[in-house]
């Protein structure tokens, strides 16, 4: 520290002739030594460097960190083993933040709804909202309609399947674990707590197969509307867990397998959700 | 004494290291104003000490330069800033001139205020290294002084390796005899 250099410290006629170039090699090199021991020094030279230089740097600097910061989400993946650009790109997805926004919200929803009044109408809510959140999360979370960065995201080459299961193993991932704990906590839901991840798997698959025809935006619409139908029909007739009947249950899984099916067939073509080259 | 500013900039690499903005800014500050000088004294483009600069700091941010905690963080970030501006000058050399060369004429006899400054930080080195030939002083900055290797030095001097080599190795004999003979 300060000590070594035996209290010594440049004047400021030193500093200035040194950054101006007229201090002479020989203090200018000792000056040099000095100002890497020397907090002080160092803050009393600023005055005499050249501003703007200072500040054009300090604005191109901010910016490139600001536009390349890395996210957090891209940095856990990462941590966890999941390779770079996989990382990259799920974290790119628009969705994932929103999907895990949704699920946060339902569960708010419907600890609230469970509390208040529990029964058949909260039921019914649930069933109608808790599959369709993860069929909005990948519906946004692929595909023209939702990224900004699609264009720029393919121009890599990166295989397109590959890109839309690891994005929608993310959303998966991230939007389900909030509605379950939501269901866990209501106590009218009893089974069906789990049972509405038959349906809201499968029609997230019927999602997948269909956007390589259709926008997922348009797909997941005509789902969504399709699983709305279904639940307040049965709500009507009388109980809504009609949904989950075991013999539905079983038409879930396989038209979930089919559509898986149709996806792999598919996926060869696939270049952008909805835009089969 | 060890306390504040060393600490300081160890906290602050910490905090750009979990992407804290105002951590670099405050770094930057720091930091930036007198790498900014020593730089324009080995470059006096400062459209190149800018881009210097830059690299430098976004390289902090981007963990490309990791600080291990130990020594001045003054001088590892010195370390990184030659770094960048040695392989910013590849293939420009034309447009640098080293004021250091430049200044070092030969006939003007260094003052007493001088050597006693290089007699504070260098000692009897010091005053050896005052009587070397302006090129040969040159070389054991960039080597010793900056702690290039010869090959960057070769290209912040804008020299053949090999001259640097040969420059280095003649200059460290001239202080050897300076320090064997002159202190009694
Ligand atoms: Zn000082």
């Amino acid at each position: 520290m300060s000590t070594s250099t035996g209290g010594w410290h440049a004047d400021e006629d030193l500093l200035s002739r040194y950054v101006r170039g007229d201090a002479g090699p020989v203090a200018a090199a000792s000056l040099e030594q000095h100002l890497l021991r020397c907090a002080s020094c160092r803050d009393r030279i600023a005055a005499h460097v050249p501003v703007p230089l200072l500040d054009a740097a300090w604005e191109r600097v901010r910016d490139e960190a600001v536009a390349g910061r890395p996210r957090r989400l891209e940095r856990l993946l990462v941590r966890l083993g999941v390779p770079a650009p996989d990382a990259l790109l799920v974290a790119t997805a628009p969705s994932l933040r929103t999907s895990w926004l949704v699920g946060l919200v339902v569960t708010l929803v419907f600890v609230g709804l469970g509390a208040a009044y529990g029964g058949d109408r909260g039921l019914t809510f649930f069933l109608l909202v808790a599959p369709l959140v993860p069929v909005a999360g990948v519906a946004f979370a692929y595909g023209p309609d939702a990224d900004p960065s699609h264009e720029a995201a393919l121009a890599t080459p990166y295989p397109a399947t590959r890109l839309l299961l690891l994005r929608t193993a993310a959303v998966l991932a991230a939007s389900l674990p909030p509605v379950l704990l939501a269901a866990l906590l209501v106590p009218a839901l009893s089974w069906t707590a789990v049972a509405w991840l038959l349906p809201a798997l499968s029609l997230t698959a019927a999602l997948l197969a269909a956007s390589t025809w259709v926008r997922p935006t348009v797909t997941a619409a005509a789902l969504g509307a399709g699983w709305t139908a279904a639940v307040t029909s049965a709500s009507r007739a009388a109980d809504p867990t009609a949904v989950l009947a075991p013999a539905l249950l079983v038409a879930y899984a396989v038209l979930g397998c089919l559509a898986l099916l149709v996806l792999a067939l598919r996926s060869r073509s696939l270049t952008t959700l909805g835009s089969p080259s | 004494m060890r306390a504040g500013p060393a600490d300081e900039d160890a906290a602050l690499l910490a905090a750009l290291a979990d992407g804290d903005l105002a951590a670099m800014r405050r770094l930057y500050e720091r930091h930036a104003p007198w790498l900014s000088a020593r730089l324009l004294r080995r470059c006096n483009d400062p459209d190149v000490v800018a881009d210097v600069l830059q690299d430098s700091f976004l390289a902090l941010w981007r963990g490309a330069e990791r600080w291990r905690g130990d020594g001045e963080v003054a001088a590892w970030l010195w370390g990184i800033a030659v770094r960048r501006l040695v392989s910013r000058l590849r293939g420009r050399r034309a447009a640098v001139v080293l004021p250091l060369e430049e200044e070092a004429d030969p006939g003007t006899a260094p003052s007493a205020e001088e050597v006693a400054l290089l007699g504070v930080e260098y000692g009897d080195l010091g005053s050896a290294l005052l009587r070397l030939s302006p090129e040969m002083r040159a070389v054991v900055q960039a080597t010793v002084l900056d702690g290039l290797s010869t090959r960057q030095a070769a290209r912040l001097l804008g020299i053949p390796a090999a001259t640097v080599k040969t420059r280095l190795h003649r200059a460290k004999a001239h202080l050897r005899r300076e320090l064997a003979g002159g202190l009694a």
